[in-house]
């Protein structure tokens, strides 16, 4: 029983770097070991030469499970499975904890098959209770939530961003290394062919703290032009409902939601959105959510902390001018 | 090239908002009658991403559609019918009503083994109910077959299938040796409508009814990995503060002000 305590948080370094949502993965899993009083174990696959293991250490992480590899941002996530499986096989854990994004996606149910265990995703909490482990993630498009109960594990959860604070550095902790052995590419099916990147230079929309976002409502694409002079005077990023990505109105890696990003900034300005559970469920954690919208019944304005009534492209630009107006005062 | 795929019957998740509620006692969903039932958006593109390949290579493609579900999943099948599926398969078993992704993955993945030589599986990038995204890539896994997902994309090259697939910030193409499995997202785009001559050839299409023992389930295969425990509509309590003025202009401004005095502007 001893060995089924155990906690692992799949992690991984480009170019040196942990990215925000293993410290917060760090969290959950440091809340889940102090339950269970398990062992809190990390694989880290690391490109290159750093060296994320001693980084890790400082965080309560008792073992780090590492894999190095040259090029572990060309690789899809079946060149993962291997490894993250080696690791289970070492670590025995009680649950698996990954990033809600597109390789956790793909990774963490086929985990879950291989070990034979349960796989939950686009999870909001999980929590040891009682000998089991209970995750709560929303469905019906984010309207509803529902809380599963898992028997034996290992469970596979992918967890949503931003919902846990960043780890901290613990004084006086240490963790072993464990090298798992290489990965061997000649055993590998999915070949990559090409990969393109669709975002702009500005603030990515995963770190901003102000994100301006427009719907269909916008009515066209210059609409962005509208809403791109709003987020220059606030340092925000521009984001996007799905319908104007599926209508060619801005880039796909725009779309916040269910099916489209996670976003957890201070400030969401939604403008001619009409807050569809689905929208909602990418954006419904932001700290205060302004919206902009001529229909004064629209959704969103059940979600929003501050409301206007009325047509964007008188509303958005007044903003915009008085923004930089009390910025220089 | 055999192609099978894996489709849901779902409540129309469009302006379900206005009208679902959800008995937390019994751990259900509650709609107004009549709410249409509807294959699952993304199962529809799965299905047209097959019709799109066989446009492609030609007749010799036949699409199987296998569904999972309660008496009223046949209409799911006989909608992928309707659209040009060849024949369909009805998972259909009391014991399987209320499967989880666990029990529901290995029923799928029996069925395509009695099935035959399939190719390619596809599904949909998730079911638009409990939105999990968990079976199809689970039926892979026992099938031992590779997967992609997230496609957007799809077209047959020498030897298996050429992917494009979405990613957080963009898009990648991969290749991938068949048989294997590939989940469809909607950036596939627009799907096609039923056309007369099909569904007047749908109706005599044929339709294979199985259940747990036809598949040859075991007893560990029909045991749930987990248990619902609650299902509730989370409370909103936000109360919104609308900013008013004589024109939209100047509530714009006013807005500016308000966000300022508020200290949301950082
Ligand atoms: C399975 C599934 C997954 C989905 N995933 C996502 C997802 O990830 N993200 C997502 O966003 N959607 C998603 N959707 C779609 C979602 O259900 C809604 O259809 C979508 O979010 C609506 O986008 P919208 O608010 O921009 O458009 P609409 O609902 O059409 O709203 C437009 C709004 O603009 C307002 N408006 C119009 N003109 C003006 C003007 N001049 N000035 C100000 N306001 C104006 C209108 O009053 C209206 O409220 C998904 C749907 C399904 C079925």
């Amino acid at each position: 029983m001893a060995a089924e305590k155990n906690i692992l948080v799949v992690a991984e370094a480009t170019l040196g770097k942990l990215p925000p949502a293993t410290y917060e993965l760090l969290t959950l899993a440091r809340r889940l070991k102090a339950t269970t009083g398990g062992a809190l174990g990390v694989v880290l696959l690391e490109e290159g030469d750093v060296d994320g293991a001693s980084a890790l250490a400082a965080y309560g992480v008792d073992v780090v499970y590492r894999a190095k590899c040259a090029d572990f941002a060309r690789l899809t996530s079946e060149a993962r499975l291997p490894i993250v499986q080696a690791a289970c096989e070492q670590a025995q854990p009680a649950v698996v904890l990954l990033p809600h994004g597109v390789l956790g996606a793909e990774l963490g149910p086929r985990l879950a098959f291989r070990l034979d265990g349960g796989a939950a995703t686009g999870c909001v909490d999980v929590v040891a209770q009682a000998g089991s482990i209970h995750c709560t993630r929303p469905c019906y498009g984010g309207l509803a939530r529902e809380e599963q109960r898992f028997e034996h594990g290992p469970v596979v959860a992918t967890v949503r961003a931003g919902l846990f604070e960043l780890a901290q550095p613990q004084p006086g902790s240490q963790s072993s290394i464990v090298e798992l052995p290489a990965l061997d590419p000649s055993e590998l099916r999915v070949a990559l062919v090409k990969r393109e990147s669709d975002a702009g230079d500005g603030p990515r929309l995963e770190d901003a703290k102000v994100i301006v976002a427009g719907g269909r409502g916008l009515e066209g694409p210059e609409g962005f032009k509208v809403l791109q002079d709003l987020a220059a005077e606030l340092g925000a990023a521009v984001g996007s409902s799905r319908v104007p990505c599926d209508l060619g109105w801005c880039p796909h890696s725009w779309q916040i939601g269910l099916t489209g990003k996670t976003v957890t900034p201070d400030l969401y300005i939604a403008v001619g959105i009409s807050g569809a559970g689905h929208h909602m469920a990418g954006c419904g954690n932001a700290k205060t959510i302004v919206a902009i919208n001529s229909d004064p019944e629209a959704a969103i304005f059940q979600d929003a902390r501050f409301g206007v009534v009325g047509d964007y492209r008188e509303v958005v630009p007044a903003l915009a001018a008085q923004v930089r107006k009390l910025k220089q005062a | 090239m055999h192609i099978a795929v894996l489709i849901k019957q779902v409540p129309n998740p469009d302006a379900l908002a206005a009208v679902m509620s959800v008995d937390e006692a019994s751990l259900k969903v509650v709609l107004p009658p009549g709410h249409p039932q509807v294959v699952s958006p993304f199962d529809e593109q799965a299905l047209e991403a097959a019709l799109r390949l066989r446009d492609q290579v030609g007749a010799a493609v036949k699409i199987t559609a296998v569904t999972l579900g309660p008496d009223s999943a046949r209409t799911a099948l006989k909608q992928a019918l309707s659209l040009g599926a060849d024949d369909a398969v009805h998972i259909h078993d009391a014991a399987l009503l209320d499967a989880d992704s666990h029990v529901s993955a290995h029923a799928l993945a029996a069925a395509i083994r009695k099935l035959g030589t399939i190719d390619l599986v596809l599904a949909g990038r998730q079911a638009a109910d409990f939105d999990a995204g968990v079976v199809g890539l689970g039926v892979a896994e026992i099938l031992g077959v590779p997967s992609v997902s997230f496609a957007c994309g799809i077209e047959a090259v020498d030897g298996g299938v050429q992917v494009e697939r979405v990613l957080q910030d963009g898009f990648e193409t991969v290749q991938v040796p068949l048989p294997a499995l590939v989940t469809i997202s909607n950036e596939l785009g627009e799907v096609r409508k039923p056309n007369l001559r099909e569904t007047m050839r749908a109706a005599r299409k044929p339709v294979a009814a199985w259940g747990a023992a036809e598949l040859g389930l075991e007893a560990s295969q029909l045991q749930p990995r987990s248990r619902r425990t609650r299902l509730f509509i989370p409370q909103k309590n936000t109360q919104c503060e609308f900013i008013t003025g004589a024109t939209a202009f100047e509530a714009g401004e006013r807005l500016a002000q308000r966000l300022h005095d508020a200290r949301v502007l950082g």
